[in-house]
Protein backbone atom coordinates (compact mmCIF):
# COMPACT_ATOMS: atom_id res chain seq x y z
CA UNK A 1 0.00 0.00 0.00
CA UNK A 2 1.28 3.52 -1.03
CA UNK A 3 1.41 5.85 1.29
CA UNK A 4 2.03 9.41 0.70
CA UNK A 5 3.14 11.57 2.97
CA UNK A 6 2.62 15.66 2.69
CA UNK A 7 5.29 17.47 4.27
CA UNK A 8 3.37 21.52 4.08
CA UNK A 9 5.66 24.14 4.00
CA UNK A 10 5.35 26.14 7.05
CA UNK A 11 7.24 29.16 7.15
CA UNK A 12 7.59 30.05 10.61
CA UNK A 13 9.53 26.24 11.11
CA UNK A 14 12.44 25.15 8.78
CA UNK A 15 13.81 21.76 10.37
CA UNK A 16 12.09 18.82 10.99
CA UNK A 17 13.00 17.12 14.37
CA UNK A 18 15.40 14.37 14.30
CA UNK A 19 12.69 11.49 14.18
CA UNK A 20 11.20 12.10 10.72
CA UNK A 21 13.88 12.48 8.47
CA UNK A 22 16.10 9.65 10.27
CA UNK A 23 19.49 9.52 12.10
CA UNK A 24 21.27 12.69 10.95
CA UNK A 25 24.41 13.24 12.82
CA UNK A 26 25.96 11.47 15.09
CA UNK A 27 29.73 9.91 15.52
CA UNK A 28 30.90 6.67 14.21
CA UNK A 29 33.92 4.78 14.56
CA UNK A 30 34.91 1.05 12.97
CA UNK A 31 31.00 0.71 12.13
CA UNK A 32 30.20 1.40 15.88
CA UNK A 33 27.65 3.94 16.95
CA UNK A 34 28.74 6.08 19.74
CA UNK A 35 25.58 6.55 21.97
CA UNK A 36 25.81 8.72 25.25
CA UNK A 37 24.70 7.24 28.50
CA UNK A 38 23.80 8.50 31.94
CA UNK A 39 22.80 6.20 34.34
CA UNK A 40 20.89 8.68 36.76
CA UNK A 41 19.81 8.57 40.24
CA UNK A 42 18.78 5.50 42.30
CA UNK A 43 17.91 2.68 40.60
CA UNK A 44 19.10 4.30 36.98
CA UNK A 45 22.32 2.55 37.01
CA UNK A 46 20.51 -1.38 37.62
CA UNK A 47 18.59 -0.90 34.89
CA UNK A 48 21.09 0.93 33.11
CA UNK A 49 23.11 -2.25 32.82
CA UNK A 50 20.34 -4.20 31.54
CA UNK A 51 20.61 -2.40 28.65
CA UNK A 52 24.12 -2.54 28.30
CA UNK A 53 23.98 -6.30 29.19
CA UNK A 54 21.50 -7.16 26.57
CA UNK A 55 23.39 -4.86 24.22
CA UNK A 56 26.49 -7.12 24.46
CA UNK A 57 24.63 -10.07 24.12
CA UNK A 58 23.14 -9.16 20.50
CA UNK A 59 26.55 -7.82 19.59
CA UNK A 60 24.99 -4.51 18.56
CA UNK A 61 27.16 -2.00 16.97
CA UNK A 62 26.80 0.67 19.40
CA UNK A 63 29.33 2.23 21.78
CA UNK A 64 28.75 3.53 25.30
CA UNK A 65 30.22 6.84 26.42
CA UNK A 66 29.38 6.53 29.93
CA UNK A 67 28.68 9.63 32.04
CA UNK A 68 27.90 9.64 35.66
CA UNK A 69 26.11 12.49 37.13
CA UNK A 70 25.29 11.06 40.54
CA UNK A 71 28.18 12.30 42.52
CA UNK A 72 27.19 15.77 41.12
CA UNK A 73 25.42 19.04 41.49
CA UNK A 74 24.24 21.76 39.79
CA UNK A 75 27.30 24.10 41.40
CA UNK A 76 29.44 21.35 39.90
CA UNK A 77 29.14 22.56 36.10
CA UNK A 78 32.25 20.62 34.66
CA UNK A 79 30.77 17.14 34.84
CA UNK A 80 27.45 18.54 33.56
CA UNK A 81 28.90 20.21 30.44
CA UNK A 82 30.45 16.91 29.74
CA UNK A 83 27.28 15.37 29.38
CA UNK A 84 26.12 18.21 26.71
CA UNK A 85 28.92 18.59 24.81
CA UNK A 86 29.17 14.41 24.58
CA UNK A 87 25.14 14.52 23.71
CA UNK A 88 25.60 17.32 20.89
CA UNK A 89 28.66 15.35 19.34
CA UNK A 90 26.90 12.02 19.44
CA UNK A 91 23.19 13.09 18.28
CA UNK A 92 21.77 10.45 20.53
CA UNK A 93 21.34 9.37 23.94
CA UNK A 94 20.21 7.23 26.57
CA UNK A 95 19.37 8.40 29.69
CA UNK A 96 17.87 6.78 33.29
CA UNK A 97 16.10 9.75 35.46
CA UNK A 98 17.91 12.46 37.51
CA UNK A 99 17.30 13.05 40.79
CA UNK A 100 15.59 16.23 41.99
CA UNK A 101 18.22 18.64 43.63
CA UNK A 102 17.26 21.24 45.69
CA UNK A 103 19.06 24.04 43.67
CA UNK A 104 16.86 26.12 41.06
CA UNK A 105 16.01 24.02 38.50
CA UNK A 106 16.32 20.37 38.26
CA UNK A 107 18.73 18.42 35.96
CA UNK A 108 16.11 17.33 33.92
CA UNK A 109 15.27 20.49 32.72
CA UNK A 110 18.13 21.74 32.89
CA UNK A 111 19.31 19.17 30.18
CA UNK A 112 16.31 19.96 28.06
CA UNK A 113 17.08 24.07 27.88
CA UNK A 114 20.52 23.18 26.73
CA UNK A 115 19.73 20.35 24.31
CA UNK A 116 16.54 21.97 22.93
CA UNK A 117 14.93 19.13 22.66
CA UNK A 118 11.94 20.47 22.85
CA UNK A 119 9.11 17.46 22.05
CA UNK A 120 8.74 14.32 24.64
CA UNK A 121 6.94 11.73 23.52
CA UNK A 122 5.54 9.09 26.15
CA UNK A 123 3.99 5.83 24.87
CA UNK A 124 1.83 4.38 27.17
CA UNK A 125 0.88 0.46 25.77
CA UNK A 126 -0.84 -2.40 27.40
CA UNK A 127 0.95 -6.00 27.12
CA UNK A 128 -1.21 -8.70 27.27
CA UNK A 129 0.73 -10.33 30.37
CA UNK A 130 0.13 -7.53 32.73
CA UNK A 131 -3.05 -7.59 34.75
CA UNK A 132 -4.90 -3.92 34.77
CA UNK A 133 -7.82 -2.39 34.98
CA UNK A 134 -8.34 -1.61 31.24
CA UNK A 135 -6.74 -3.42 28.42
CA UNK A 136 -6.03 -2.04 24.03
CA UNK A 137 -4.49 1.13 25.42
CA UNK A 138 -1.81 2.53 23.15
CA UNK A 139 -1.16 6.25 23.66
CA UNK A 140 1.09 8.78 23.03
CA UNK A 141 1.63 11.44 25.11
CA UNK A 142 3.70 14.51 23.61
CA UNK A 143 4.61 17.96 25.27
CA UNK A 144 6.49 20.91 24.36
CA UNK A 145 9.55 20.42 26.49
CA UNK A 146 11.10 23.55 27.30
CA UNK A 147 8.14 26.30 28.40
CA UNK A 148 4.87 26.17 29.71
CA UNK A 149 5.10 25.96 33.61
CA UNK A 150 8.83 24.78 33.55
CA UNK A 151 10.40 27.68 32.49
CA UNK A 152 10.80 27.65 35.79
CA UNK A 153 10.45 31.51 36.66
CA UNK A 154 9.75 31.79 39.96
CA UNK A 155 10.04 34.26 42.77
CA UNK A 156 8.63 35.85 46.07
CA UNK A 157 7.04 39.35 45.41
CA UNK A 158 6.85 39.44 49.09
CA UNK A 159 7.31 37.31 51.79
CA UNK A 160 4.72 34.65 52.01
CA UNK A 161 3.32 35.53 48.13
CA UNK A 162 5.16 33.41 45.60
CA UNK A 163 4.90 33.79 41.88
CA UNK A 164 5.25 30.98 38.96
CA UNK A 165 5.85 32.42 35.67
CA UNK A 166 3.90 29.73 32.64
CA UNK A 167 5.16 31.15 29.30
CA UNK A 168 3.79 29.79 26.23
CA UNK A 169 4.79 31.58 23.02
CA UNK A 170 3.53 31.09 19.62
CA UNK A 171 6.42 29.76 17.65
CA UNK A 172 7.27 26.87 20.08
CA UNK A 173 3.25 25.80 20.11
CA UNK A 174 3.41 26.04 16.19
CA UNK A 175 6.67 24.09 16.55
CA UNK A 176 5.41 21.18 18.83
CA UNK A 177 2.02 21.24 16.91
CA UNK A 178 3.96 20.22 13.36
CA UNK A 179 5.65 17.87 15.19
CA UNK A 180 2.84 15.87 16.76
CA UNK A 181 0.90 15.80 13.34
CA UNK A 182 4.01 14.85 11.65
CA UNK A 183 4.64 11.93 14.39
CA UNK A 184 1.04 11.08 14.32
CA UNK A 185 1.88 10.90 10.14
CA UNK A 186 4.89 8.67 10.01
CA UNK A 187 3.52 6.15 12.98
CA UNK A 188 0.17 5.60 10.92
CA UNK A 189 -1.61 7.44 14.01
CA UNK A 190 -5.39 8.45 13.09
CA UNK A 191 -6.28 10.98 15.69
CA UNK A 192 -4.54 14.28 17.55
CA UNK A 193 -6.28 15.56 20.54
CA UNK A 194 -4.88 18.95 21.93
CA UNK A 195 -5.42 19.26 25.76
CA UNK A 196 -5.45 22.41 27.26
CA UNK A 197 -7.40 24.16 30.14
CA UNK A 198 -8.22 27.16 28.30
CA UNK A 199 -11.26 28.07 30.04
CA UNK A 200 -9.31 29.09 32.78
CA UNK A 201 -6.53 30.45 30.86
CA UNK A 202 -7.40 32.07 28.01
CA UNK A 203 -4.52 33.47 26.54
CA UNK A 204 -1.64 31.13 27.27
CA UNK A 205 -3.55 27.80 27.03
CA UNK A 206 -5.73 29.51 24.54
CA UNK A 207 -2.86 30.10 22.24
CA UNK A 208 -1.33 27.10 22.13
CA UNK A 209 -4.57 25.50 21.49
CA UNK A 210 -5.34 27.62 18.39
CA UNK A 211 -1.67 27.00 17.28
CA UNK A 212 -2.77 23.79 16.80
CA UNK A 213 -5.85 23.44 15.43
CA UNK A 214 -3.89 26.06 12.69
CA UNK A 215 -1.71 22.78 11.98
CA UNK A 216 -4.59 20.69 12.10
CA UNK A 217 -5.74 22.40 8.87
CA UNK A 218 -2.78 21.39 6.94
CA UNK A 219 -3.25 18.11 7.82
CA UNK A 220 -6.50 16.93 6.67
CA UNK A 221 -5.97 13.25 6.87
CA UNK A 222 -5.26 12.78 10.54
CA UNK A 223 -8.52 13.81 13.08
CA UNK A 224 -8.18 16.74 15.32
CA UNK A 225 -10.14 16.95 18.55
CA UNK A 226 -9.95 19.26 21.55
CA UNK A 227 -10.47 18.44 25.27
CA UNK A 228 -9.94 20.25 28.58
CA UNK A 229 -7.54 18.42 31.19
CA UNK A 230 -9.49 18.01 33.65
CA UNK A 231 -12.06 15.67 31.18
CA UNK A 232 -9.40 14.36 30.42
CA UNK A 233 -8.13 12.79 33.70
CA UNK A 234 -11.82 11.31 33.75
CA UNK A 235 -11.95 9.87 30.24
CA UNK A 236 -8.49 8.00 31.27
CA UNK A 237 -10.11 5.83 33.67
CA UNK A 238 -13.07 5.39 32.28
CA UNK A 239 -12.30 4.70 28.61
CA UNK A 240 -8.67 5.14 27.96
CA UNK A 241 -8.68 3.18 24.54
CA UNK A 242 -10.43 6.27 23.05
CA UNK A 243 -6.96 8.28 23.18
CA UNK A 244 -4.40 8.16 19.99
CA UNK A 245 -1.92 10.97 20.16
CA UNK A 246 -2.40 13.53 22.50
CA UNK A 247 -0.48 16.88 22.51
CA UNK A 248 -0.21 19.47 25.29
CA UNK A 249 2.15 22.26 27.29
CA UNK A 250 4.14 20.43 29.49
CA UNK A 251 2.94 20.19 32.78
CA UNK A 252 -0.32 18.36 31.52
CA UNK A 253 2.25 15.64 30.26
CA UNK A 254 3.52 14.99 33.73
CA UNK A 255 -0.16 14.17 35.20
CA UNK A 256 -1.29 12.39 32.11
CA UNK A 257 1.64 10.19 31.08
CA UNK A 258 1.81 9.16 34.84
CA UNK A 259 -2.26 8.48 34.25
CA UNK A 260 -1.44 6.37 31.43
CA UNK A 261 1.69 4.67 33.03
CA UNK A 262 -0.75 3.39 36.27
CA UNK A 263 -3.22 2.56 33.86
CA UNK A 264 -0.98 -0.17 31.93
CA UNK A 265 0.66 -1.67 34.53
CA UNK A 266 3.20 1.24 35.82
CA UNK A 267 5.86 2.99 35.61
CA UNK A 268 8.16 0.16 35.30
CA UNK A 269 6.51 -0.27 31.48
CA UNK A 270 6.85 3.27 29.92
CA UNK A 271 9.27 4.07 27.41
CA UNK A 272 9.82 7.64 26.15
CA UNK A 273 11.67 9.97 23.60
CA UNK A 274 12.58 13.74 23.19
CA UNK A 275 13.61 15.00 20.30
CA UNK A 276 15.49 18.08 19.19
CA UNK A 277 16.75 19.09 15.64
CA UNK A 278 19.60 17.14 15.74
CA UNK A 279 19.56 15.44 18.90
CA UNK A 280 17.57 12.36 20.20
CA UNK A 281 17.51 11.37 24.29
CA UNK A 282 15.77 8.17 25.08
CA UNK A 283 14.63 7.63 28.91
CA UNK A 284 12.18 5.88 30.82
CA UNK A 285 8.60 7.81 30.41
CA UNK A 286 7.73 8.05 34.09
CA UNK A 287 10.41 10.01 36.41
CA UNK A 288 10.85 8.00 39.14
CA UNK A 289 14.62 7.24 40.68
CA UNK A 290 13.22 4.89 43.68
CA UNK A 291 16.18 6.34 45.81
CA UNK A 292 14.98 3.95 48.77
CA UNK A 293 15.61 1.08 46.45
CA UNK A 294 18.67 2.02 45.34
CA UNK A 295 21.46 -0.94 44.69
CA UNK A 296 19.08 -3.72 45.50
CA UNK A 297 18.33 -4.47 42.16
CA UNK A 298 14.39 -5.14 42.07
CA UNK A 299 13.67 -1.98 39.83
CA UNK A 300 11.92 -3.23 36.52
CA UNK A 301 14.19 -2.35 33.40
CA UNK A 302 11.29 -2.91 30.83
CA UNK A 303 10.87 1.05 30.51
CA UNK A 304 14.72 1.58 30.28
CA UNK A 305 15.01 -1.91 28.01
CA UNK A 306 12.24 -0.39 25.09
CA UNK A 307 13.48 3.04 25.36
CA UNK A 308 16.59 1.89 24.34
CA UNK A 309 15.02 -0.58 21.39
CA UNK A 310 13.53 2.34 20.58
CA UNK A 311 16.77 3.82 20.21
CA UNK A 312 18.20 1.24 17.87
CA UNK A 313 15.33 1.59 15.38
CA UNK A 314 16.32 5.65 15.44
CA UNK A 315 19.84 4.19 14.78
CA UNK A 316 18.15 1.87 11.63
CA UNK A 317 18.77 -0.83 13.48
CA UNK A 318 15.10 -1.69 13.19
CA UNK A 319 15.87 -5.72 12.91
CA UNK A 320 17.89 -4.92 16.54
CA UNK A 321 15.15 -3.08 18.28
CA UNK A 322 11.93 -4.83 17.36
CA UNK A 323 13.94 -8.08 17.93
CA UNK A 324 14.06 -6.24 21.59
CA UNK A 325 10.43 -5.23 22.03
CA UNK A 326 9.10 -8.70 20.80
CA UNK A 327 11.45 -10.49 23.57
CA UNK A 328 10.28 -8.19 26.13
CA UNK A 329 6.38 -8.54 25.35
CA UNK A 330 6.94 -12.40 25.09
CA UNK A 331 8.69 -12.29 29.00
CA UNK A 332 5.52 -10.25 29.63
CA UNK A 333 3.24 -12.18 28.35
CA UNK A 334 4.64 -15.52 30.16
CA UNK A 335 3.95 -14.26 33.26
CA UNK A 336 7.07 -16.22 35.11
CA UNK A 337 9.58 -13.87 35.44
CA UNK A 338 8.06 -10.88 37.38
CA UNK A 339 9.45 -7.74 39.11
CA UNK A 340 8.06 -6.59 42.57
CA UNK A 341 5.49 -3.75 40.40
CA UNK A 342 4.21 -6.78 38.08
CA UNK A 343 3.45 -8.94 41.45
CA UNK A 344 6.31 -11.36 41.14
CA UNK A 345 9.70 -11.15 43.10
CA UNK A 346 11.89 -11.59 39.94
CA UNK A 347 15.09 -9.07 40.83
CA UNK A 348 16.38 -6.52 37.56
CA UNK A 349 18.72 -9.30 36.62
CA UNK A 350 16.44 -11.98 36.64
CA UNK A 351 14.30 -10.18 33.94
CA UNK A 352 17.32 -9.43 32.14
CA UNK A 353 18.01 -12.71 31.83
CA UNK A 354 14.57 -13.76 30.57
CA UNK A 355 14.91 -11.27 27.79
CA UNK A 356 17.83 -12.77 26.86
CA UNK A 357 16.50 -16.40 26.59
CA UNK A 358 13.38 -14.88 24.59
CA UNK A 359 16.39 -13.42 22.28
CA UNK A 360 17.97 -16.53 21.63
CA UNK A 361 14.60 -18.27 20.87
CA UNK A 362 14.08 -15.61 18.53
CA UNK A 363 17.10 -16.73 16.65
CA UNK A 364 17.00 -20.20 16.80
CA UNK B 1 -3.87 21.93 68.89
CA UNK B 2 -7.10 21.69 66.08
CA UNK B 3 -9.76 23.38 67.48
CA UNK B 4 -13.70 24.37 66.36
CA UNK B 5 -15.46 21.93 64.02
CA UNK B 6 -15.05 22.21 60.18
CA UNK B 7 -18.01 24.05 58.41
CA UNK B 8 -20.59 24.59 60.90
CA UNK B 9 -23.15 26.33 59.52
CA UNK B 10 -23.59 29.80 60.83
CA UNK B 11 -26.78 31.15 58.83
CA UNK B 12 -30.62 31.66 60.74
CA UNK B 13 -33.23 29.46 60.58
CA UNK B 14 -36.81 29.96 60.01
CA UNK B 15 -39.60 30.69 62.34
CA UNK B 16 -40.96 26.84 61.49
CA UNK B 17 -37.61 25.51 61.44
CA UNK B 18 -37.17 25.17 57.76
CA UNK B 19 -33.84 26.51 56.59
CA UNK B 20 -33.49 28.63 53.42
CA UNK B 21 -30.87 27.84 51.07
CA UNK B 22 -30.17 29.82 47.80
CA UNK B 23 -30.01 28.16 44.54
CA UNK B 24 -28.04 29.19 41.54
CA UNK B 25 -29.64 26.19 38.78
CA UNK B 26 -26.48 27.20 36.54
CA UNK B 27 -26.34 26.36 32.60
CA UNK B 28 -26.45 23.77 30.58
CA UNK B 29 -28.05 20.52 32.42
CA UNK B 30 -28.25 22.69 35.12
CA UNK B 31 -31.48 24.08 35.36
CA UNK B 32 -33.06 20.39 34.65
CA UNK B 33 -30.69 18.91 37.76
CA UNK B 34 -31.75 21.62 40.03
CA UNK B 35 -35.54 20.73 39.05
CA UNK B 36 -34.64 17.13 40.18
CA UNK B 37 -33.49 18.08 43.43
CA UNK B 38 -36.54 20.50 44.18
CA UNK B 39 -38.82 17.85 43.19
CA UNK B 40 -37.26 14.98 45.43
CA UNK B 41 -36.82 17.39 48.24
CA UNK B 42 -40.25 18.30 48.64
CA UNK B 43 -42.05 14.72 47.91
CA UNK B 44 -39.47 14.29 51.07
CA UNK B 45 -40.97 17.11 52.52
CA UNK B 46 -37.22 18.25 53.39
CA UNK B 47 -37.76 21.08 55.64
CA UNK B 48 -35.90 23.26 53.03
CA UNK B 49 -37.11 26.80 51.63
CA UNK B 50 -35.18 27.31 48.29
CA UNK B 51 -34.07 31.06 46.96
CA UNK B 52 -33.31 30.89 43.45
CA UNK B 53 -31.47 33.40 41.61
CA UNK B 54 -29.85 33.82 38.57
CA UNK B 55 -26.28 34.24 38.04
CA UNK B 56 -24.75 35.94 34.92
CA UNK B 57 -21.45 38.14 34.49
CA UNK B 58 -21.08 41.89 35.02
CA UNK B 59 -18.33 43.51 33.40
CA UNK B 60 -17.30 46.35 35.97
CA UNK B 61 -15.54 49.30 34.88
CA UNK B 62 -12.33 48.75 36.25
CA UNK B 63 -12.37 45.41 34.31
CA UNK B 64 -13.24 43.25 36.99
CA UNK B 65 -15.77 40.65 36.68
CA UNK B 66 -18.81 40.25 39.65
CA UNK B 67 -22.15 38.21 39.65
CA UNK B 68 -25.14 39.77 40.26
CA UNK B 69 -26.23 41.92 43.62
CA UNK B 70 -29.33 39.71 44.56
CA UNK B 71 -27.19 36.51 43.94
CA UNK B 72 -24.53 37.81 46.45
CA UNK B 73 -26.92 39.23 48.83
CA UNK B 74 -29.05 35.80 48.98
CA UNK B 75 -25.77 33.89 49.91
CA UNK B 76 -24.18 36.20 52.41
CA UNK B 77 -28.12 36.12 54.13
CA UNK B 78 -28.80 32.23 54.34
CA UNK B 79 -25.01 31.27 54.52
CA UNK B 80 -25.69 27.95 52.21
CA UNK B 81 -26.22 27.34 48.51
CA UNK B 82 -26.66 24.68 46.41
CA UNK B 83 -24.92 25.38 42.57
CA UNK B 84 -25.58 24.28 39.21
CA UNK B 85 -22.79 23.73 36.55
CA UNK B 86 -21.94 26.98 35.14
CA UNK B 87 -20.39 27.54 31.53
CA UNK B 88 -17.53 28.98 30.56
CA UNK B 89 -15.83 30.01 27.51
CA UNK B 90 -13.32 28.62 26.21
CA UNK B 91 -10.00 30.56 25.15
CA UNK B 92 -12.09 33.65 25.06
CA UNK B 93 -15.16 35.40 26.87
CA UNK B 94 -15.81 35.72 30.32
CA UNK B 95 -13.71 34.92 33.46
CA UNK B 96 -14.88 31.63 34.86
CA UNK B 97 -18.26 32.41 37.08
CA UNK B 98 -17.33 29.65 39.01
CA UNK B 99 -14.12 31.24 39.98
CA UNK B 100 -15.68 34.26 40.60
CA UNK B 101 -18.34 33.06 43.00
CA UNK B 102 -15.20 31.55 45.07
CA UNK B 103 -13.75 34.65 45.44
CA UNK B 104 -16.67 36.75 46.17
CA UNK B 105 -17.64 34.39 49.10
CA UNK B 106 -13.89 33.28 50.10
CA UNK B 107 -14.52 29.85 49.50
CA UNK B 108 -10.92 28.66 49.96
CA UNK B 109 -11.56 25.03 50.39
CA UNK B 110 -13.24 23.03 47.60
CA UNK B 111 -14.08 19.48 48.93
CA UNK B 112 -14.29 16.37 46.93
CA UNK B 113 -15.42 12.72 47.48
CA UNK B 114 -15.10 10.06 45.67
CA UNK B 115 -16.85 6.99 46.72
CA UNK B 116 -17.57 4.32 45.16
CA UNK B 117 -21.35 4.23 44.59
CA UNK B 118 -23.50 0.26 44.71
CA UNK B 119 -24.67 -0.72 41.83
CA UNK B 120 -22.54 1.15 39.94
CA UNK B 121 -19.69 -1.18 38.55
CA UNK B 122 -16.66 0.39 37.69
CA UNK B 123 -13.26 -1.65 36.89
CA UNK B 124 -12.58 -0.06 40.47
CA UNK B 125 -15.62 -1.46 42.12
CA UNK B 126 -14.05 -4.46 43.38
CA UNK B 127 -11.39 -2.93 45.60
CA UNK B 128 -13.87 0.52 46.18
CA UNK B 129 -12.87 3.96 46.13
CA UNK B 130 -13.37 6.18 49.07
CA UNK B 131 -11.08 9.25 48.96
CA UNK B 132 -11.70 12.60 49.42
CA UNK B 133 -9.44 15.92 47.69
CA UNK B 134 -9.44 19.00 48.89
CA UNK B 135 -8.58 21.67 46.78
CA UNK B 136 -7.05 24.79 47.14
CA UNK B 137 -9.78 27.06 45.28
CA UNK B 138 -8.67 31.07 45.27
CA UNK B 139 -5.34 30.65 44.06
CA UNK B 140 -2.89 28.73 41.97
CA UNK B 141 -2.83 28.44 38.15
CA UNK B 142 -6.39 29.67 38.39
CA UNK B 143 -5.72 32.97 39.41
CA UNK B 144 -6.40 33.88 35.66
CA UNK B 145 -3.79 36.27 35.60
CA UNK B 146 -2.56 36.69 32.27
CA UNK B 147 -0.45 39.26 29.76
CA UNK B 148 0.52 38.85 26.22
CA UNK B 149 3.86 40.30 26.62
CA UNK B 150 4.61 41.12 23.36
CA UNK B 151 2.69 39.54 20.35
CA UNK B 152 3.01 35.42 20.19
CA UNK B 153 4.54 35.45 24.02
CA UNK B 154 2.24 34.87 26.96
CA UNK B 155 2.77 34.76 30.41
CA UNK B 156 0.20 33.11 32.85
CA UNK B 157 1.39 33.45 36.64
CA UNK B 158 0.57 31.05 38.73
CA UNK B 159 0.10 32.39 42.33
CA UNK B 160 0.67 30.66 45.99
CA UNK B 161 1.05 32.32 48.92
CA UNK B 162 1.77 30.79 52.23
CA UNK B 163 -1.36 32.11 54.40
CA UNK B 164 -3.79 30.27 51.46
CA UNK B 165 -1.94 27.30 51.50
CA UNK B 166 -2.25 26.96 55.61
CA UNK B 167 -6.23 28.12 55.27
CA UNK B 168 -6.45 24.81 53.44
CA UNK B 169 -4.21 22.49 54.80
CA UNK B 170 -5.49 23.33 58.45
CA UNK B 171 -9.05 23.20 56.39
CA UNK B 172 -7.69 19.34 55.42
CA UNK B 173 -7.01 18.40 58.73
CA UNK B 174 -10.26 19.47 60.88
CA UNK B 175 -12.08 17.81 58.02
CA UNK B 176 -10.13 14.46 57.82
CA UNK B 177 -10.53 14.78 62.19
CA UNK B 178 -14.28 15.57 62.12
CA UNK B 179 -15.19 12.88 59.32
CA UNK B 180 -12.91 9.89 60.73
CA UNK B 181 -10.29 9.68 58.22
CA UNK B 182 -6.99 8.34 59.11
CA UNK B 183 -4.81 10.16 57.07
CA UNK B 184 -3.66 13.03 55.05
CA UNK B 185 -1.18 12.82 52.08
CA UNK B 186 -0.46 16.25 50.12
CA UNK B 187 -0.07 15.72 46.14
CA UNK B 188 2.11 18.35 44.93
CA UNK B 189 3.45 18.18 41.01
CA UNK B 190 7.11 17.45 40.16
CA UNK B 191 8.84 14.46 41.18
CA UNK B 192 9.28 14.69 44.92
CA UNK B 193 5.81 12.53 45.51
CA UNK B 194 7.39 10.48 48.20
CA UNK B 195 4.33 9.27 49.26
CA UNK B 196 3.98 11.37 52.75
CA UNK B 197 0.84 11.05 55.13
CA UNK B 198 0.72 12.36 58.41
CA UNK B 199 -1.51 10.78 61.02
CA UNK B 200 -4.55 13.04 62.23
CA UNK B 201 -4.35 13.83 65.69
Amino acid sequence: MLRTLVRPALSTVSKSASTISGFKSGTKYGGKTTVTLIPGDGVGPEIAESVTTLFKEMSVPVEFETIDLTKYTLNDEGAFNNAITSLKRNGVGLKGVLNRSGDFRTHNVEFRGDLDTYANVVRCMSFEGVKTHHSGIDLIAIRENTEGEYSCLEHESVSGVVECLKVITREKSMRIAKFAFDYALEHNRKKVTCIHKANIMKLSDGLFKSCCAETAKLYPSIDYDEQIVDNTCQQLVINPQQFDVMVMPTSYVTVVSNLGAGLVGGAGLVPSKSFGDDIAVFEPGARHTWMEMKGMYVANPVAMVLSSAFMLKHLMLNEAGDNLITAVKQVLNKRTCQTRDLGGNATTREMTRAIISELHELHA
Amino acid sequence: MLSGRVCKLLGPALARHNHTVTLFPGDGIGPQISSSVKEIFSAADAPIEWEEHEVYPILEKDGKTRIPQPAIDSIFKNKIGLKGPMRTAIGKGHVSLNLTIRRTFGLYANVRPAKSVPGVTTPYSENGVDCVIVRENTEGEYSGIEHTVVPGVVQSVKLITRDASRNVAEYAFKYARDNNRANVGRAPQGQHHEDERWNVP
